[in-house]
This record gives C-alpha cells, structure tokens and sequence, in this order.
C-alpha cells in the first residue's frame, strides 16, 4: 500500500504542477483573449480539485479536512462552469441568441447556488467518514442536487459545442477535435469513478483515476488553444511517457527492491532509461521545431508564387491592350481599309500579324499557366463531341498554315465518336497549343494532320506532323515548363516552351492522358491526347 | 463604341464606319450613360476597365434602366478570367469579346449577326 500511496503523491505534484504550467503556458502565449484567460481560471479549478482532493485525505485534523473537502468541491463546481463558458468562447465566440443567454445565466445560477449550499448551513457536505485509507464525505440532503447540476451544465458545455461544430470553418474544427478528445477522456472517466461507482458501489476508493484525466483534458486543450505556437502534443506526450516510466523505475529501484545487487542493476536501467529518455525528447522537440520552420518556408513560398501569378495576370491583361491595336490595324491595313497594299507591303504586315499572334498566344498561355498554379482556374466539364471543337481550332490556324506552306487536315472518321467528358473551352485551348505546335516545327510544303482514336476507355486524339521530329532522350522533359526539344530552339527562336506544359496541366485536369511518339529526329512526330468518354 | 484607349476607339470607329455604321464615341462610363440619354444605338459595344464608370457599372445601369434595358451590350475587353464573364453574362451581356482574339472583322460579324444586316 506503501508503493501506491508513493505512486499516487508522485501523481497528484505531478499533475498539479504540470496542468498549472499549461495554464500559465496558454495564458502567457497570448493573456489578452478572453478563451485563454478562461482556461487559466479552468486550470486553477482543476489544480485546486485534484489538489484538495488528495490534501483532505492525508490531512489529520478534523476541521481542515472538512474545509480541504469542501473547497476541492468547490474547485469542481468552479472546473465545470469555467469548461462551460470556455465552451461559449472556444474556438470561435457563440453567435448571441436568447437560447445562449438562457444558457449562460443556468450555468451561473446552478454553480453558484451549489457553491452557497456548500459553504452555508448543512446542505451538501455535512461531515466525512473514513475508510482506512481515505476519507468519503457525508452527504446532506441536496447530493443528487449536486450531481445534477454537474450533469446538466456538461449537457450545456456539449451543446455548445456541438452546435458550433458544423458551421465552424475547417481548420477551427481540428482544433475543436483536440479539445473534444480530451473532454470525452475527462468525463467518461468522471463519470465512471466519481459517479457510477459511487452511487453503484457506495464508495469513492477510485474517485482519484477520475482526477488524473484532468491531465489529457488540460494538455489537449491546452494544445487546441496554442496549436501552431510553440511545441506540439508530440513533446507533451513523449515527455510524459518519459516522467511516468522513470517514475515507475524509480520506484520499482527504491521500494520494491531490497537486494542490493539487483538495486544496482535497476539503477543502472533507470541511468540509461533517463540518458535515452532525454535524448528522445531532445529529438522530438528538434523535428518539431524543424517541421515548424518548414511550414513557415513553405507558407512564405506559397505565397510568393501568389503574387507571382497575380503579377502574370495583371500584366497579361495589360500586354494584351497594346497588343489588340496591334493587331486590329494591321488587320484592318490588310484589308485595304487603310488604302492600297503593295506586295511587298503585305508581305511585311503579314509577318506583322503572325508575330503579332505569337505574341497573343503567348500571353494567353503566361494567364493560363497562372490561373492553372493558382488554382483560380474553372473546370466546368460536361458531355460534348471532339468533332465540332477540332474544327473551330483548324479553322482558327488555318491561315497560318496556308502562309507557312503546310497542309493542315482533319481526318474525319465516318462514325462520330463517342461523346467525351470534359471542359469545351480547355479542350479548344489543348487543340489549339498541340496544332500550332505542329505548324511550328514542319518545313514548308510538310502536313499536319489531325485524327480520332477511339479507344476502349478514352477517346484518343492525334496531332501527326512531318516536322523535326524529336529525339527520344528529350520526351520525358517536353513536357515540363520552359522546355523545348533539342531542335526546337534551332527553328524556332520565338518559342517559350510553355504551351506542351499547359496542355498536359489541362489534359490532368480531365484525368487524361498526353504523350508523343517519334521514329527520330527529321522524321516528324506524333503528339497526342486521351479524354475519358461521357459515361452519363 | 465604349472605349477608353484613343487607339483600339479610332481603329474601331474606322472600321465599322467603313462597314455603313454610324459610331457614338464614348471614352469611359460616364460619357456613354449621357449619350444613351439622348440617342438610341442599334448596339452597344462596351469596354470594361476605364475610367470613371467602369463597364460592369455601366451594364448595370443601362441594365435597370427601361429606356436602355432593350440594347443589345457586347463587352469588347480583355479581361478574359471565367468569373469576368459569367459576371458580364449574368449582368446581362450578350456577348463577351477578348480583343486581343478578335479582328476587327470578326467584331463587325458578330455585331451584324446580331442585329441581322
């Protein structure tokens, strides 16, 4: 019994001075909130139970038991209404409403008439027996009163909480869970010691396991509070791993052991337990704190390539100004609207407008890529036919095939295809990225030729050009950004070696698949794309 | 012809005054909404960022305004983000241009289809 009395006082400083460090942890981590205010009055409450609770039992004189007893009650009126109005403002203050109001003024009123019962005339705790070990109080009439208010306020607290539950955003929610976790520890065990034995088995022996959940309860808010801030529940738990089993060896060498040479030995584990010990928590404080500071680096990086697709965007939308004027006068001066065009003049704004559209091309792409990072990017996919959009994207680059000499067809299958499942406008873009990469890179006089594939799961499109072909060591990079075949940059200077990658970022998006094949360098290549069929 | 840059407003009036059209000149908003008070155009082709009143403000006002509710409004822009267009279509647009996309020629086409010369 000896052992266990050891234990038990070992226990309680413990967690006395344990819960009181959480308590002025949170409160030191930010004393101006109303929640970490509370939850340093919650753990004084706490301390205070669990304190009292155990003071009463070894305490000798009549009087000051009576009163430890008293006030250790008092303690756990005051835990639960603090839990209650840490639940008002715990993660996010309650909307007011007049169930709230209702609910605030029946906590206050049930504690603190139990707490005057308590203290005045012979209502709650009237006397105290012993029974060996420890002491059990004497009950005056209104003991199931006291019950019922300590079950009715918890009711409240988890009404709250539950109400806020579902329209609390998500990352208040994790936070929620934590606490939630620890609440459900500390009342399931309260309930089963401090008040289904008591009342089933007519004593409270075991009524300190219940204190001892205040423990978790206290760390896992404590934790929900500071989450973010400081050292995770990882290095709560692990030190308190470490207390506990050092306790235990301690004992186990001091008490239980009487041989001297086997004290030895038991020293020695426990020497090595605590070497090792430290050096595991050393270690989880380190990747903690390792974790944390890369957290931050990613957050800072995240939000740098925020602004830097912002940027893209505005600019974008800026180049595309000068670029419409561009490109409508010189549209307009082809047409004869300006007066007539001599041969050698058309020929220079024709090149005019193809470098023109490049660079329309280009910017297009430049917003595309950082609307695709940023995720600001809308894919709205439906049943549709490849068809009618091959057509309108040959259409579209027609012109620019007929000036660079190649032949520019759509090989039409005699049965339509399936239809496809996917987003019409991104589908124009991937077309339109995959065909004007063809007319790029093949010679005059060469073909583009575009056809359909049906396959058993995808329909499959194919872009076959008889240009520069690409070198197999180059495919897997093709399609990153910035790049570009070996040969393509000899042909093309104007390139930026960011339409492949947006293609295969649109083609994810439809949970396709993209690739290219080549019999070599000078032999053209054939790039194609898979869209899964409309299975509505 | 709503347009805030002198540039793409001349190139535009040009064009369309070639075509047979007669052009009112608006440089931001607040021009196009006086001129609305005093003539009725066929057509309304509407930039979006400008000056004063910016296109969406314009739409709106045209909009809820039953002297102008019945013309016809293209936003001639380039913004071309997806929550820019459904925002001019759900303001009541009937159509959505991006000029860097669209020769003038095009533009002209679409107008003419729209009002069926």
């Amino acid at each position: 019994m000896e052992y266990l009395d050891l234990i038990n006082r070992l226990f309680v400083i413990l967690i006395c001075l344990f819960s009181m460090m959480l308590g002025i942890w949170v409160y030191r981590a930010n004393s101006k909130l109303k929640v970490n205010r509370i939850f340093l009055v919650m753990t004084i409450a706490f301390v205070g139970w669990v304190g009292l609770a155990y003071l009463s039992d070894i305490l000798t004189n009549e009087l000051l038991i009576l009163w430890s007893m008293k006030l250790a009650y008092a303690s756990v009126i005051i835990s639960v209404v603090s839990t209650y109005f840490f639940s008002v403002y715990f993660p996010i203050e309650s909307p007011k409403s007049l169930y709230l109001r209702v609910a605030n003024n029946t906590a206050i009123v049930l504690a603190g008439s139990l707490l005057l019962f308590l203290f005045f005339g012979d209502f709650l705790i009237i006397g105290f027996y012993s029974t060996g070990q420890t002491y059990n109080p004497v009950f005056g009439p209104l003991e199931y009163v006291l019950y019922f208010s300590i079950v009715a306020i918890t009711i409240l607290i988890l009404v709250n909480f539950f109400k806020k539950y579902f329209t609390i955003p998500k990352q208040d929610k994790t936070q929620m869970a934590y606490f939630l976790t620890g609440l459900v520890i500390l009342i399931a065990s309260n309930l089963i010691f401090n008040i289904l034995l008591p009342i089933v088995r007519g004593n409270i022996d075991y009524y300190q396991l219940g204190s001892y959940s205040i423990i978790f309860f206290l760390g896992f808010t404590a934790y929900a509070i500071v989450k973010h801030r400081l050292f995770g529940i990882r290095i709560i738990l692990a030190g308190l791993l470490v207390g506990v089993l050092a306790i235990l060896l301690f004992l186990d060498a001091v008490v239980l052991t009487q041989e001297p040479s086997l004290q030895i030995i038991k020293w020695v584990i426990l020497a090595v337990f605590l070497f090792f010990g430290y050096y595991l928590v050393r270690s989880v404080l380190k990747e903690v704190q390792l974790r944390k500071s890369l957290q931050h680096a990613y957050a800072d990086l995240k939000q740098l390539d925020i602004a830097k697709s912002e940027f893209i965007s505005v600019a974008s939308h800026q180049l595309r100004t000068p670029l419409s004027a561009i490109k409508g006068y010189v549209s307009m001066m082809r047409k004869g609207d300006y007066g007539d065009v001599s041969p050698d003049m058309a020929e220079a704004l024709a090149v005019l407008h193809e470098s023109n559209e490049r660079l329309v091309v280009l910017v297009n792409n430049m917003l595309n890529i950082s609307r695709i990072e940023s995720g600001r990017l809308q894919f709205k996919p439906r049943g549709m036919s490849i068809e009618p959009i091959i057509n309108s994207a040959i259409n579209e680059l027609s012109p620019q095939a007929k000036n660079a000499g190649i032949n520019l067809i759509f090989t039409k299958s005699a049965v339509p295809a399936h239809q496809v499942f996917a987003d019409p406008g991104l589908v124009h873009e991937i077309l339109i990225n995959l065909v004007d990469n063809g007319i790029k890179y093949t010679q005059c006089g060469g073909k583009v030729i575009v056809s359909l594939r049906p396959a058993e799961r995808f329909l499959r499109t194919e872009i076959k050009d008889s240009g520069i072909g690409v070198v197999p060591e180059t495919i897997p990079a093709l399609f990153k950004k910035f790049s570009r075949g070996q040969n393509g940059a000899k042909m093309h200077t104007n390139g930026a070696g960011l339409g492949l990658y947006i293609v295969k970022e649109l083609v994810n998006l439809h949970k396709g698949r993209v690739g290219v094949r080549s019999t070599g360098p000078g032999k053209g290549s054939t790039f194609w794309f898979e869209l899964p069929y409309d299975i509505m | 012809m709503v347009e805030d840059e002198r540039n793409l407003l001349k190139m535009y009036d040009r064009k369309f005054t070639l075509e047979g059209f007669r052009v009112l000149q608006a440089e931001n908003g607040k021009q196009a909404l006086e001129i609305v008070k005093t003539e009725k155009p066929s057509v309304i082709l509407l930039d979006i960022i400008m000056p004063e009143l910016d296109g969406f403000q314009v739409l709106e006002r045209l909009e809820s305004n039953p002297e102008t509710k019945d013309i016809p409004v293209i936003l001639l822009t380039n913004l071309n983000q997806e929550t820019d267009i459904a925002r001019g279509m759900n303001l009541g647009a009937k159509d959505f241009l991006v000029k860097a996309n669209f020769e003038p020629d095009e533009v002209v086409e679409k107008v003419k289809r729209m009002l069926r010369v």
